[in-house]
């Protein structure tokens, strides 16, 4: 009896130090080996107490048919044992050839088992004796175990923390591959961190960004009050948004960035900051002011042709009327004493002012072009032919040829009227048939209506057909035809302004077809 | 007969002698015209008070004040008299404009003596209400 208390006395030092120890699997082992083989034991077990019976936590030695055990149920498991003393946390077995005891203690959930064999015939006062001694042993296993279980707990914990730090690797990876910057700050704007992109996208190393307050950092154009007007009435209200705005560099120039800023919550929900990405754009916005301000210049440029072409009508007719005035009164107050040349010169004179006037009418009719509102109509096709024939003395004696039938368009009217009365004069007057016959004929599909005007005269040579349409552009002398040389530029024009196309093709000797559309829609 | 002043105001030397030119061949009595080469000095007279003009031909371009800056004078000024522009510009937008600052006709330039007369002869038939003694 004493030796088993000595006994129970070294093991509860050792049990102690081994509490202290880290290797609690090894040094548990040596323990309770120890006990086992000092004593002579059958065996030593560690069972937790769990709601449905007992869990064996530790077995010595390794024994798993005694897994989980029910201290009601050791009998069971214990066939050769029998009850001697069943307490709350207490309970004692003795063989039934009297040769063995076991004591089980609980304690703190676990029930520890010292299964003695004969040499400590235990009477019922040993083992109130013992008790209080078992009860420190127990406490000190109990403490070895929970450590164990720590450590367990720690090292489970490790591995969770280790498939963490891989995930965020991977996360580090993915985010510094990125080219949107992604930033995450705290309520007051403090940066907590920051992807690679970050640091090109604003200038700043990491290093100056983590930690910085983001709004005094990177300066972004156009907050008052950014904490108050982003953080506090937007992301403390659990508002994401996204915007674009323009940042400073360090240097202080600005460029712009499209900024998708979200709440950013604890795991309970609360919110701690804000996650942004922040995806540079510059180049984009660049791009779209250049384009802007392209157009703006091209519009400007546009409004100042027409206004060019407008001080030109004034400018350039003025000294006209002047000179055709004064070759007029000249003309009159000199006809005495000019003979027949002086007076035909003063004609030529006249005819060619005619003709700079003409051509200056011309050119400001071609730039005001997509200029003036041009209100479409539906227009009965051949009606307007007719009246463009009527009015044209140039087309009397030629044969012309309506093969339109009920064809009608949706168009301006004034610009038909003068694409016919141009291309149908000038199928007639540079036309060097005795009989003179032009054609004009009407395609209708879904898309479109093309139009064809044919004729029999001399044809354009193939070298001149993609002049013809220049503007001030003739085949022939101007005198000879009086022309301006500006008629095809401004049909081109009107044709194209609408959206249709224009077109010609000829055979010398034989004849030309203008052909143009007019777009449905 | 009641006589009428006429007052021009033209920059063009060749347009001034149009106006003469013009005013000769039509030859009526009991008309005073008064040739001005720009709008300052038609203003300062007429806002001097005198003889005031029964009707203005008034060109558009002109150095200095333009015909319409005028025009807006002269109608600021209490005059109500006949203002006709006769000018080289066709420019829709400055017709409008002249309109609407209170001009009661606008006709272009013509190229041709005989129209310009044409333009003139009518002008003075409508805006004096008859045909002026030849």
């Amino acid at each position: 009896m004493h030796r088993l208390i000595s006994d129970l006395a070294d093991l509860y030092e050792l049990a102690l130090s081994i509490g202290t120890s880290l290797k609690i699997e090894q040094n548990c082992n040596t323990f309770f080996k120890s006990l086992v083989k000092r004593r002579n034991l059958i065996g030593c077990y560690l069972w937790e107490l769990k709601p449905n019976g007992l869990d064996l936590v530790y077995a010595y030695p390794e024994d798993t048919t005694k897994s989980s055990i029910d201290p009601l149920l050791i009998k069971s498991a214990f066939p050769e044992f029998q009850l001697v003393r069943l307490d709350i946390d207490m309970v004692s077995f003795r063989s039934n050839d009297q040769t063995k005891s076991m004591i089980w203690m609980k304690g703190g959930g676990f029930y520890v088992c010292l299964s003695e064999s004969n040499a400590y015939n235990l009477s019922e006062k040993d083992i109130n004796q013992l008790e209080p001694l078992l009860r420190r042993f127990i406490l000190s296993v109990k403490a070895c175990v929970s450590h164990k279980m720590l450590l367990d707990e720690v090292v489970r914990r490790q591995g969770v923390e280790e498939r963490l730090y891989e995930r965020e690797s991977m996360f580090r990876f993915g985010a510094n591959s990125l080219v949107e910057g992604i930033v995450v700050t705290d309520l007051e704007d403090v940066i907590t961190y920051a992807n690679k992109a970050m640091e090109s996208i604003t200038g700043y190393s990491r290093n100056e960004i983590l930690g910085a307050v983001g709004y005094k950092l990177f300066r972004p154009v156009g907050f008052k009050d950014f904490k108050k007007e982003v953080i506090d009435n937007k992301r403390k209200k659990g508002i994401a948004e996204v915007y674009e705005i323009q940042q400073r560099y360090p240097s202080g120039e600005t460029y712009w960035v499209r900024i998708t800023g979200s709440p950013f919550r604890d795991p309970k929900g609360r919110i701690i900051g804000t996650i942004a990405t922040v995806l540079d754009i510059s180049e984009r916005r660049q791009n779209e002011e250049m384009r802007e301000h392209l157009i703006s210049r091209m519009e400007e440029v546009n409004q100042e042709l027409t206004n060019y072409a407008y001080v030109i009508s004034h400018d350039m007719k003025a000294p006209l009327r002047a000179v055709s005035s004064l070759a007029e009164w000249v003309y009159q107050d000199y006809s005495e004493v000019l003979d027949k040349e002086g007076k035909d010169m003063l004609e030529l004179i006249q005819k060619r002012v005619r003709r700079m006037h003409k051509m200056i009418d011309g050119l400001l009719t071609y730039s005001r072009i997509g200029h003036d509102n041009l209100e479409k109509e539906d227009i009965a096709v051949q009606p307007l032919i007719e009246e463009v024939i009527d009015a044209l003395s140039q087309v009397d004696g030629a044969f012309v040829c309506l093969d339109v039938f009920a064809v009608t368009v949706k168009y301006h009217r004034i610009s038909l009227l003068q694409i016919f009365q141009n291309l149908i004069v000038n199928a007639v007057r540079y036309n060097d048939k005795e009989r003179k016959q032009v054609i004009v004929r009407a395609y209708q599909t879904d898309a479109d209506v093309t139009f064809e005007i044919s004729d029999n005269g001399p044809g354009i040579k193939a070298e001149f057909l993609d002049k013809i349409f220049g503007i001030f552009q003739t085949l022939q002398s101007k005198d000879e035809r009086n022309s301006t040389g500006i008629g095809l530029s401004i049909v081109k024009r009107l044709v194209e302004v609408h959206g249709g196309w224009i077109a010609v093709d000829s055979k010398l000797e034989e004849g030309s077809t203008f052909r143009f559309t007019i777009p449905n829609s | 007969m009641v006589s009428r002043n006429i007052w021009v105001v033209d920059d063009d030397d060749v347009d001034l002698m149009t106006y003469q030119r013009t005013f000769r061949v039509l030859d009526y009595k009991d008309l005073n015209i008064t040739y001005f080469k720009d709008s300052e000095t038609m203003l300062l007279a007429l806002e001097g008070g005198g003889q005031s003009p029964d009707l203005i031909f008034l060109d558009l371009n002109l150095p200095g004040l333009n015909g319409i800056e005028s025009l807006q004078r002269i109608r600021q000024s209490g005059f109500y008299l006949p203002v006709v522009f006769l000018s080289t510009s066709s420019n829709s937008a400055d017709v409008n404009v002249a309109l609407q600052a209170g001009a009661n006709a606008y006709f272009d330039k013509p190229v041709g003596f005989e129209r310009f007369m044409e333009i003139v002869r009518n002008n003075i038939a409508f805006w004096f209400d008859q045909n002026l003694r030849k």
